[in-house]
């Protein structure tokens, strides 16, 4: 199941709040937040998970089958 | 997990802003009003240089504890307000002086309105998920053990995710 999480700290240090997706296919989670992201306000950090490149490859070799 | 994104906030929205209000108890939202209650003048002790002194507890709009005298001068006996004050780039900043506690304001509020401003982003990020997510999506607010709290947007069982708009 596809899982968009808005993360707001009790205490928000620099008044930052953190978006982390779960079970989307690789770039997808990029489309599905981007709008939120820039609506939300300015990044200032991303981190691409290990998930991330795990299912592009995992993309790629079925299309290569 | 895919990707993580950490992003700062500003007050942009003032509906949010009067939500955030609305989850405390013993706030209330105080429309138009220029000034907000502090200790009314300047020491030059604390200023972080973001606020001239001539701009201090004047604001647009405020928000005060509950049932608190509605003051057009500054009354030092009487709770300190969080002014809300129109940014030249369209954002709100909110100001408040925390001397003595802000004469109990700061312990609803927070010091630093860190307890406001955390109301104020689960709000706001509730706002534009709202306009944002698709048929067979659901919002639902997971508090945490630590006091933060989780907004988890998730496909609903049983129904076909449309994605987002």
């Amino acid at each position: 199941m596809r899982k968009i999480i808005v993360h707001v700290p009790a205490d928000p240090e620099e008044d930052t709040v953190t978006v982390t997706t779960e079970g989307f296919d690789g770039p997808a989670c990029l489309e599905a937040t981007a709008e939120l992201e820039r609506a939300l306000g300015d990044t200032v950090a991303e981190e691409r998970t290990p998930e991330f490149y795990e299912r592009q490859d995992d993309i790629r070799l079925a299309q290569e089958r | 997990m895919s990707h993580v994104t950490r992003i700062k906030m500003k007050i942009k929205s003032l509906d949010a802003l009067k939500a955030a209000v609305a989850r405390f108890e013993n706030l209330e939202w105080r429309e138009g009003k220029k000034t907000h209650n502090w200790w009314g003048r300047f020491q030059g002790d604390y200023n972080d240089g973001t606020i001239r002194p001539d701009q201090m507890g004047k604001c647009d709009h405020a928000i005060a504890l509950t049932g608190s005298p509605w003051l057009d001068h500054a009354d030092r006996s009487q709770p300190y307000e969080v002014g809300v004050c129109a940014e030249p780039d369209g954002t709100w900043r909110l100001q408040l002086d925390f001397y003595s506690g802000g004469r109990g304001l700061c312990s609803v509020v927070g010091e630093k309105c860190q307890k406001l401003k955390h109301a104020y982003a689960l709000e706001y990020a509730k706002e534009k998920l709202s306009t944002q997510i698709g048929a067979g999506w659901r919002v639902t607010e997971v508090p945490q053990e630590d006091g933060s709290v989780n907004l988890e947007v998730s496909e609903s069982a049983g129904s076909i995710a449309a994605g987002w708009r």
